[in-house]
C-alpha cells in the first residue's frame, strides 16, 4: 500500500467533491430534498451493512478450499445478470404479506417488508452484494501468497491475519467496493419500485425523476436528474482514482 | 534434530514430477541444499514448514511429530514455529519495520537479542520506514531478523538471494554469519548459487530430486564441479 499516492489522490478528490457539493447545494436550495435524503439514507445504510457482511463472505470465497463454494459465488453474482423486476418479484413472493415469513414478521415484529423503507433496504442489500463483494474478493486474491504464508509461519491465527494483514493491505479494494455499492444504490430503480412502490416513504431520487416525467413536470425532472448525474460522476471519479492508486501497489 | 522423509507427486498435463526428500538433520548447523531449478528444493522446504502437504512420509522435530501420513498427523503451520524467509514479499507492506518485528515477536516483545542484532546490522535507523522504502537487500535482512524475532525452532531460507544484487547478497550473508555465531540454530537454506552456499554453510547437500542427498563440506564443494547441475 503506497501511503503517499493515496494522499495525493485524496487531495484532488476532496477538491473536486467539494466543488461539486457547493455547486449542488446552491442549485438545489429551493427544492424539496426528501427524495435525496431517502436515496442517501438508503445508500449509506446499504453500504454500511454490506461492508460488514461482505468481509467474511469475501474471505470465504477467496480462501476457502471448499468444493461447494462455487454455489455461494454464483448466488452472490446473480444480481449482476438478473433483471431487477425478477429479484423484486421473488422478494415479494418470499417476504410479502402472503408469504409465511412475511406474515410472521408482520405479526411478531410489526415489520412489513413491502412498501416500506426496511423492505427497499433489504432489497438493495441483496441487489448490491456483488458490487461490494467482488472488488474485495479480487483484492484478497491478488495478495501475494507468501505474504499470508509469512503470517501463518509467524504463528498467527486466521483472525489476526485477516485483521492485521489482509484487510490493511486491501484498503483500496474495500474502498472501491464501498464506492461502487454506494453509487449503485443511488442509481437503483427497478428493485426499489417493485418492492417499495411509488409512495413518499420509499420514493428515491431515480423514482422521483420518473414520477416528475410522467406528470410532465420537466423542470423538476431536469433538476433532479442533474443532481444525480453530478453525484454519480463524483463517485465514478473517486472509484477511478482508487483503482489507479491500487495498480501501483504490488508493482 | 529434524528427521525429514517426505514425498510428493505433481502431475500436470505435460509432465509429472516426483519430489522425494529424505535427510536426518542434527540439532545445530547451517545446511545448504543445492540442485537444479524445478526439481523441488523449495517444495521440500515448504513440506517441512507445513505450507505444502506431502503425499506420504513424515516430518519429526525433536520429540514432536509434525507430519505423519500413516498416523494422519499434520501439525498446522502456525504451531510448528518455523522461521521462514521467502524469495520475496516477506514483509507486511502496511507495517513499518518496527511494527513488522513487533507483530512477529511473541506477545509483541522484542528481545534484547533482536535489538542487538538490529544495532549490529545497522538496521535500527530504518525502524520507522515502511518496506517500500527499503532496498531489496535491506528487506531480506529485516525479513531474516523478523523470522528470528518470532523465536522459531529452526530457520528455513528459500532462495533468499535470488532477487538481490551481489552487494546486497554480501550484506545478507554477513548477517546470517552473525546469527549463526549467536544462535547456532538449525538452518536450512535452499539456493542455486554454489558460491553463496560455500560461503555460508557447514554442510552442503546436493539434491537431485530423487534418492539420497549427497553431503559435501564447503571445501569439497569448492573443489568439485557439479556436472549435473546448472
Amino acid at each position: 500500500m503506497t501511503k503517499k499516492s493515496i494522499i495525493t489522490d485524496k487531495r484532488l478528490l476532496l477538491l473536486l467533491m467539494a466543488t461539486f457539493v457547493v455547486a449542488l447545494i446552491v442549485y438545489v436550495a429551493d427544492y424539496n430534498y426528501t427524495p435525496f435524503w431517502i436515496t442517501f439514507k438508503l445508500a449509506f445504510l446499504t453500504t454500511s451493512i454490506l461492508l460488514v457482511g461482505s468481509i467474511p463472505i469475501s474471505y470465504f470465497i477467496s480462501f476457502s478450499k471448499s468444493k461447494s463454494k462455487f454455489l455461494l459465488e454464483s448466488i452472490v453474482s446473480l444480481p449482476i445478470v438478473l433483471p431487477p423486476t425478477v429479484l423484486g418479484y421473488y422478494f415479494i413472493v418470499a417476504l410479502g404479506p402472503r408469504s409465511s415469513i412475511g406474515r410472521f414478521l408482520e405479526d411478531n415484529l410489526g415489520l412489513s417488508l413491502i412498501f416500506s423503507f426496511e423492505g427497499i433496504l433489504l432489497g438493495s442489500i441483496i441487489y448490491c452484494l456483488p458490487f461490494m463483494v467482488y472488488p474485495i474478493v479480487n483484492g484478497f486474491r491478488n495478495l501475494p501468497g507468501s505474504m499470508i504464508e509469512s503470517a501463518q509461519l509467524l504463528g498467527k491465527s486466521k483472525r489476526s491475519i485477516l485483521w492485521n494483514v489482509i484487510i490493511p493491505n486491501n484498503r483500496g479494494s474495500i474502498a472501491s467496493g464501498v464506492l461502487l455499492s454506494f453509487a449503485h444504490t443511488i442509481g437503483e430503480f427497478g428493485v426499489v419500485l417493485m418492492i417499495g412502490g411509488n409512495i413518499p416513504e420509499t420514493r428515491v431520487a431515480s423514482i422521483a425523476i420518473y414520477d416528475e416525467m410522467n406528470q410532465m413536470n420537466y423542470e423538476a425532472a431536469d433538476h433532479l436528474a442533474l443532481v444525480l448525474l453530478a453525484f454519480s460522476f463524483i463517485l465514478i471519479l473517486a472509484i477511478h482514482f482508487i483503482r489507479n492508486s491500487k495498480k501501483k501497489q504490488f508493482a | 534434530m529434524l528427521k525429514v522423509d517426505v514425498h510428493k507427486k505433481f502431475i500436470s498435463k505435460r509432465r509429472s514430477t516426483d519430489v522425494s526428500f529424505t535427510y536426518d538433520f542434527p540439532e545445530e548447523g547451517v545446511f545448504g541444499v543445492y540442485g537444479a531449478s524445478g526439481i523441488g528444493k523449495s517444495t521440500a522446504l515448504r513440506m517441512i514448514a507445513g505450507l505444502t502437504k506431502p503425499d506420504k512420509g513424515s516430518v519429526l522435530f525433536k520429540d514432536q511429530t509434525w507430519f505423519d501420513h500413516d498416523a494422519s498427523t499434520d501439525l498446522p503451520v502456525a504451531e510448528r514455529k518455523v522461521g521462514y524467509v521467502f524469495q520475496d514479499y516477506n514483509l507486511f507492506p502496511n507495517m513499518t519495520v518496527h511494527e513488522n518485528l513487533i507483530y512477529a515477536a511473541p506477545d509483541g516483545i522484542i528481545t534484547p537479542e533482536i535489538s542487538d542484532l538490529l544495532l549490529a546490522t545497522q538496521l535500527e535507523d530504518l525502524l520507522e520506514s515502511v518496506p517500500e522504502e527499503l532496498s531489496g537487500g535491506q528487506r531480506q535482512r529485516v525479513a531474516i531478523i523478523r523470522s528470528l524475532a518470532s523465536q522459531p525452532n529452526l530457520l528455513l531460507l528459500d532462495e533468499p538471494f535470488s532477487a538481490l544484487d551481489d552487494d546486497s547478497i554480501e550484506a545478507v550473508i554477513s548477517e546470517l554469519k552473525r546469527i549463526k555465531l549467536n544462535k547456532g540454530m538449525l538452518t536450512i537454506m535452499v539456493s542455486h548459487r554454489r558460491d553463496v552456499l560455500s560461503a555460508m554453510c557447514d554442510q552442503i547437500l546436493h539434491y537431485s530430486g530423487q534418492g539420497e542427498l549427497v553431503s559435501y563440506s564447503p571445501q569439497q564443494m569448492k573443489n568439485k564441479g557439479f556436472e549435473s547441475s546448472n
